[in-house]
């Protein structure tokens, strides 16, 4: 008799849980994204994002530094959370360079921390070494485009190459080959070469094309300060932008998206300083080059400009855009041999 | 999901981008194609209909419309524009436009825009990912030569990769493998275990 009590009392303790978890699902906020509760304390403040228009038109100061996307607080850092959001994997600083991973639909997750909900996005360290821990969950409030973050140090930055006592193109020391060795096939023939034939002839190749090995270092080939960090260029490679002691600019085309040490917008580079790692276009095509792209510094503006001709030839470059194969031939010459 | 500022089901109008009329005009005649087609029954109709919403944005681009026009239509799409933006006085101006949220099976829109002091501006390169599928790429290649309307026979062709010369620019797919995925990008992050197979679609000024 006992025994048929304790059944029917299973039972019926097993229907009221199914009650109770059908009431539960109910209940359940509707959120799109998941949604976790965790209760440490969390000294993280919420920053309004504000991507609006008029920024623009900010014309508040001459140089504005922001193609990476950074860790922004006004505190000393930020927590980087595990998935479940319960653990702090590693911290981050404000102005460190990050990415945002998307997957293919929902992007984030809400925390919960001490009763007030948080948007949490996954995101990987740029500068951290593989072996380190680099990917993780963080506020999302606490990411913004650099240019946007009040408290990125470097937003304003003056562009000028410390080293002053090198003069330029013609400075006897100039300048050091921008590859490790010799170039493997000639620069200065075919396709390869500057004014070369691009779109059967309708404009002409505006760099010298230095083949060497794919993820090779190149190095920047004088003094100077970095203008622009890498953004793409062609067939999934990077550029980035070099003005050199003595005011002539490099822009160095066709490499790795890999960041060199210590190279980033308004750093200083030595002469020979690796600035980053040659690339190759994804079509699979070609060997791996340097894009090799030489201006006075004479003009300003963007050094890509669309319908320019020099010369009644249209390289679709800044108007002082030079040949750089003199040059080029006479630092591999005495860089090498 | 808007189509370029009509909602799903047309009835209900939000503000519409010049990009938006042009898009009406011509009309959504492709969509049922794609459905229909047993091929490609693996993707969802939001995937599709994702795809195309960016292919075509893909093919403005060859118009060179200007940032506030591109920054409107992803605004319409609920895309969340985010710029980021590096000015000095020796390179000039880039602009970089990508978007916070995503439409589903697409991912990572990336802009880049110069811009010259007297307000000229250059879109250098627009490009997005659709999700891998046994044949993610298939449907990405048809879906650009109609848009496009390609007759001419591609650049550059391989395996898992098509370019093709169009108005002076370069319209290129790949499929992105192993290689690709752990090669460092200073803009977009892999999974290595899930993202083999990526299609990367890219519409970029010849700048080579």
């Amino acid at each position: 008799m006992s025994r048929k009590l304790s059944s029917i009392l299973i039972v019926f303790l097993l229907l009221f849980s199914a009650v109770l978890l059908a009431d539960n699902s109910i209940t359940r906020r509707p959120a799109p994204k998941k949604f976790i509760s965790i209760s440490q304390e969390d000294p993280d403040d919420d920053v309004e994002d504000d991507y609006d228009l008029n920024y623009l038109n900010d014309e508040e100061s001459s140089f504005i530094t922001g193609l990476e996307t950074v860790v922004c607080t006004s505190g000393s850092s930020v927590n980087v959370r595990s998935e479940d959001l319960t653990k702090i994997l590693f911290t981050v600083n404000n102005e460190e360079a990050l990415t945002v991973f998307q997957g293919w639909g929902e992007n984030s997750i809400i925390g919960n921390i001490n009763g007030k909900n948080y948007t949490f996005i996954k995101i990987e360290m740029v500068n951290k070494k593989d072996n380190e821990t680099r990917v993780g969950f963080i506020q999302s409030s606490f990411v913004q485009p650099k240019s946007k973050c009040p408290y990125a140090r470097s937003v304003m930055t003056h562009l000028k190459p410390e080293d002053t006592t090198f003069t330029g193109l013609e400075d006897p020391l100039c300048c050091h080959f921008p590859t490790q060795e010799k170039v493997t096939t000639p620069f200065t023939e075919g396709m390869r070469a500057f004014g070369g034939p691009r779109n059967k002839g309708k404009r002409a190749h505006a760099a010298a094309d230095l083949y060497r090995y794919e993820n090779e270092a190149l190095m920047a080939v004088a003094p100077g300060v970095v203008l622009r960090n890498l953004y793409y260029f062609y067939q999934d490679t990077y550029a980035l932008e070099v003005l050199h002691s003595g005011g002539f600019v490099v822009r160095y085309g066709e490499m790795t998206g890999e960041k060199a040490p210590d190279v980033s917008m308004g750093k200083q580079l030595k002469k020979g300083q690796v600035l980053g790692y040659m690339g190759k276009v994804n079509s699979g095509c070609c060997e791996a080059m340097l894009h090799f792209e030489l201006f006075t510094g004479e003009k300003t503006g963007s050094l890509t400009r669309p319908g320019v001709d020099i010369g009644g030839v249209l390289f679709n470059r800044r108007e002082d855009l030079i040949n750089p194969t003199r040059y080029l031939l006479k630092w591999e010459k005495a860089s090498f041999e | 999901m808007p189509v370029f500022g009509i909602s799903k089901n047309e009835k209900t109008r939000v503000t519409k981008s010049p990009l938006a009329i042009r898009k009406e005009a011509r009309g959504l005649s492709k969509q049922n194609e794609y459905y229909q087609n047993e091929d490609f029954a693996e993707f969802k109709e939001d995937e599709i209909k994702s795809l195309q919403e960016l292919v075509f944005l893909l093919k403005e681009a060859s118009l060179n419309p200007p940032m506030k026009l591109l920054i409107d239509s992803l605004n319409t799409l609920k895309l969340q524009p985010i710029i980021l933006k590096d000015r000095n006085a020796y390179s000039g101006e880039l602009s970089i436009v990508r978007t916070e949220a995503t439409l589903e099976g697409t991912r990572y829109i990336h802009a880049q825009y110069f811009s010259e002091t007297n307000g000229e501006e250059f879109l250098q390169h627009l490009s997005f990912e659709f999700r891998a599928g046994k044949h993610s790429f298939e449907l990405v290649r048809k879906m650009i030569e109609d848009e496009f309307q390609i007759k001419a026979d591609p650049a550059e062709e391989n395996a898992d990769f098509v370019s093709w010369k169009i108005q002076g620019r370069s319209v290129w797919i790949k499929k992105l493998d192993l290689e690709d995925m752990k090669s460092k990008s200073p803009f977009n992050s892999y999974d290595r275990q899930k993202d083999v197979g990526t299609i990367r679609i890219t519409n970029e000024a010849e700048i080579h």
